[in-house]
């Protein structure tokens, strides 16, 4: 054999080795980035399967703007959705489109779908896919509700836990939490009315939620305290407005208020809010609770120092029986404060 | 080995066919030739013989089964020394897409010609040729002579020191024919070797010092052309009257033709019949001549003599 | 090396010399642009589109260069031009050589005009190029380094059909056997594993793919070349030529 022949056995056995090696840590190295890789069809596709599943997404909405979605056609959506989503499993708009097409007609075939992005790490990212999904479920345990039929624990376990993992992704908007919380509601044992339920959801998710004073440290709000506790407020005002006078709603939204909110100025007609130093509410016209009256000058206080004269009404005087008004204020009040 | 062009040494080659198996004839059976420097040695043998194996194995281009070539004195293997070769393929086909120019420059570049050196070679190349008009013209335009000359032309550029050339007359018109060789006679002026083979055989007869001729692979014969083509035999001359003589004579005759005067010439190369023709007495007018072989008699002599034993 | 770069000038002259290219590369370009017209029916989806057939016409586009060299390859050797190449002082892997390198560089210009082609009409329709996109244009231009050396060993061994077939079956399986890929020295290093230059599903849905795993995928590329030259060599070194 010539010398040459030696060497490119060498070179050849040399080289082979290396770029096994190199194979190898470029593969495990691209399977972290491509964390999806393997959810990916292994049809011998040349590696255009995104290609195939950009086609597939073309066709499908051409097929989409040509028939109706119904329970005859539905099977036919899905299977054009399972095409591209097997193609391309991060194609999260094909989820999402079939979710919501197939939801109202074939929820089974829907909730596979969801499923499938729910599995997918890059997909699950997206709150709307989880929201949708609960929402089949729920809408579908509602109508039992609706109907007088006892509503399936398992089935609203399962809509919680697609509500819980939709309000859990980044950018989730109010209405995963809000369903959430409703979700938690009908899973309450006991024979209130839901909307009863709901309020008292609220309420318990509320104080699981809410940290001590100071938890965040100093100066820091907690934005997630405040909007439950709006939500909590507003679903206690629907409540009112939707069921006036209802006594079992009157009892638990005064309890609520009275355990959760006894610092806020709350009108109890309406919850609204109202001033400091309004003698009645703005929002229904009923007497509220003040702070008290200035010793000195008579008015509304909206806290421990008199706003229109100064003094130190410490302890408040809190008025009892009608309360004149507080004569209009002097130009030169201020002048004689200390 | 140093005193000769090329030398090989009981080479053989066995082609392989389908499935990788060897087929069973061997295109090459054990041949052993020398062919000295400074000489120009004609390769003939009919189609199949084997020819363009020996010069293709010479060339390092196919790998003999056994034996060894060597080639103005290194293995045939060995990659420098084709820098002193020229070589001209059988049925050449280049570049289309270059120009005549462009590949004589792409070749003057692999034979490692200098740089300053490349333009003036090639243009002296193409004048050889008488292909200088043509010189810029892609080569998909070209005839098949004019590629033969191109071919020729890229032969030349390194001034080697062997040439060979594999079937170079072909395709070549009267005038190519010429060229070619002169060209012949100029290099092997300069003192290059130059072996070709060509089924032309007065050409070869014309031009070479030595010929071999190859049969089915085996070497027939190989030597100076003077050694080869010796006298042969006896030829009779019986004039147009004495036809009733000629008629008797043909019988033993190994071969016969009448001439355009209605004379007739007849060749008898067997040993014992020239010996009763000398011995015979002749009418006047009847003309008895020692016989020359000729390169086509010799070649066809043999090649018969051989499919005879075949 | 002049010869190896002679070797590989002819070559690429030869390509190069081919409008056909240019009309190929021109194509390939529009049909990109192309994709913006499909906003409505990819309901938005066109810039992915985009990203993703400007991927694939620079993977075939270097595919379908390297299959016009390889016929070249085995014709040259039928014709007797390979023959009379290699009747000058240049070894069998040098000419081997000067062939790859002249596939290498005019399948990298074909790919990489594809490539800025995208980057332009990107830019132009968007006003904005994601550095994912052009790291996965990146893998699909550094691909054809592979691709190159698989055309070269079967354009070697095989006759022009049956070299351009094998080649693109080759391609095709490298691609489609992810299942092989638990058996490294045999996936990578004697097989080809061509599926690490597909990101395109990263690349559309802007997913960095990091300069470490480009730089370790090109390495691949050029070891895995020069394993599978070298048994292109050794093999063409045996091989009886017209």
């Amino acid at each position: 054999m010539r010398r040459s022949t030696y060497v490119l056995i060498g070179v050849f056995i040399a080289a082979t080795v290396i770029a096994g090696s190199l194979g190898r840590l470029a593969l495990e190295r691209q399977l972290s980035i491509a964390n999806t890789r393997d959810m990916v069809s292994i049809r011998p596709m040349a590696g255009f399967q995104k290609f195939a599943a950009d086609i597939h997404w073309m066709l499908f909405i051409q097929y989409g703007g040509a028939n109706d979605v119904d329970a005859e056609t539905a099977p036919e959506f899905y299977r054009r959705i399972m095409r591209i989503i097997s193609n391309d499993p991060d194609f999260y708009r094909a989820y999402y489109t079939g979710v919501l097409m197939l939801g109202p007609v074939a929820p089974n075939l829907a909730l596979d779908i969801a499923d499938r992005g729910l599995n997918n790490p890059r997909v699950r990212l997206h709150w709307e896919l989880p929201m949708l999904a609960g929402q089949i479920v729920m809408n579908r345990e509602k109508m039992k509700y609706y109907n007088n039929q006892p509503m399936d624990q398992q089935q609203l376990r399962l809509a919680n836990g697609y509500f819980e993992q939709a309000k859990n992704c980044p950018g989730a908007g109010g209405i995963a939490l809000r369903s959430y919380v409703r979700s938690l509601a009908a899973l309450r044992p006991g024979d209130e009315r839901l909307e009863l339920k709901e309020i008292a959801a609220w309420y318990d998710y509320w104080q699981r939620q809410r940290r001590p004073l100071g938890y965040y440290g100093d100066g820091e709000s907690n934005r997630m305290d405040m909007d439950v506790e709006e939500l909590l407020l507003t679903q206690m005002r629907v409540a009112k407005a939707r069921f006036p006078n209802d006594p079992e709603v009157e009892k638990l939204v005064e309890r609520i208020v009275s355990e959760a909110f006894p610092a806020r100025r709350l009108d109890p007609v309406t919850l609204q809010e109202y001033d400091a130093g309004d003698l009645y509410s703005p929002h229904s016209g009923v007497r509220v609770n003040v702070y008290g009256i200035c010793g000195a000058c008579s008015a509304v206080l909206k806290g421990r120092y008199c706003h229109r004269c100064g003094a130190d009404s410490q302890p408040p005087a809190i008025p009892s029986g009608t309360i004149k008004p507080p004569p209009p204020p002097k130009a030169d009040s201020r002048k004689g404060r200390p | 080995m140093d005193d000769h062009a090329i030398v090989t040494e009981e080479l053989s080659k066995q082609y392989r066919g389908a499935l990788w198996r060897l087929r069973p004839e061997a295109a090459l059976k054990s041949l052993s030739l020398s062919v000295p420097r400074g000489v120009v040695f004609g390769f003939l043998g009919p189609n199949g013989a084997g020819k363009t194996t020996t010069i293709r194995c010479l060339m390092d281009l196919i790998r003999p089964s056994s034996g060894n070539a060597w080639v103005l004195g290194a293995p045939s293997g060995d990659v420098a020394i084709r820098q002193r070769v020229g070589y001209l393929p059988d049925n050449p086909m280049f570049s289309p897409h270059l120009t005549a120019m462009q590949f004589l420059k792409l070749c003057a570049r692999l034979l490692k010609v200098p740089g300053d050196q490349r333009r003036s070679r090639i243009e002296s190349a193409l004048k050889e040729v008488d292909m200088m008009e043509s010189a810029s013209r892609p080569l998909r335009e070209f005839s098949r002579g004019m590629i033969q000359r191109i071919g020729i032309a890229q032969t030349l550029l390194n001034e080697p020191d062997l040439l060979i050339l594999d079937e170079p007359l072909v395709g070549l018109d009267p005038h190519g024919r010429k060229d070619l060789l002169e060209i012949v006679r100029r290099q092997k002026q300069r003192g290059a070797c130059i072996f070709f083979c060509s089924h032309i055989l007065s050409d070869v007869e014309k031009l070479c010092d030595q010929v071999g001729i190859l049969f089915k692979g085996r070497l027939l014969c190989s030597g100076p052309l003077t050694e080869l083509l010796g006298a042969k035999g006896m030829n009779v001359l019986v004039p147009a009257k004495e036809e009733s003589l000629a008629r008797e004579l043909m019988l033993d005759a190994e071969d016969s033709h009448r001439e355009a005067d209605g004379s007739w010439q007849l060749s008898f190369t067997s040993e014992s019949k020239v010996k009763r023709l000398q011995e015979r007495s002749w009418p006047e007018g009847v003309l008895l001549q020692p016989r020359r072989e000729g390169l086509e008699e010799l070649f066809f002599r043999l090649t018969k003599q051989e499919k005879g034993d075949g | 090396m002049d010869e190896v770069l002679a070797i590989a000038q002819s070559t690429w002259q030869r390509i190069l010399k081919m409008f056909v290219v240019y009309l190929l590369v021109g194509c390939a370009i529009i049909e990109i642009g192309i994709t913006l017209l499909y906003d409505t029916l990819t309901m938005h989806h066109h810039r992915m589109l985009m990203v993703d057939l400007s991927l694939v016409l620079t993977t075939m586009a270097g595919l379908l260069t390297v299959l016009a060299l390889a016929f070249d390859l085995p014709r040259e050797m039928r014709e007797g031009g390979a023959a009379t190449l290699l009747s000058k002082p240049i070894g069998r892997y040098q000419y081997l050589l000067g062939k790859y390198f002249g596939i290498l560089l005019v399948s990298l210009v074909v790919t990489g005009m594809i490539a800025t082609g995208f980057c332009l009409v990107h830019w132009l329709s968007f006003k904005s190029l994601p550095p994912s996109a052009i790291q996965g244009h990146i893998l699909a231009v550094v691909q054809v380094i592979p691709i190159a050396a698989i055309g070269l060993f079967f354009a070697a061994l095989l006759s022009e059909a049956a070299a351009a077939i094998m080649t693109a079956v080759t391609v095709w399986i490298a691609h489609s056997t992810p299942m092989l890929a638990k058996y490294p020295i045999v996936y990578g290093g004697l097989l080809p594993d061509l599926n690490l230059f597909n990101m395109r599903a990263e690349a559309t849905y802007n997913v960095a793919i990091n300069g470490p795993y480009l730089l370790m995928v090109a390495a691949w590329g050029i070891a895995y070349s020069v394993a599978l030259f070298a048994l292109t060599a050794l093999i063409f070194n045996q091989r009886d030529l017209k």
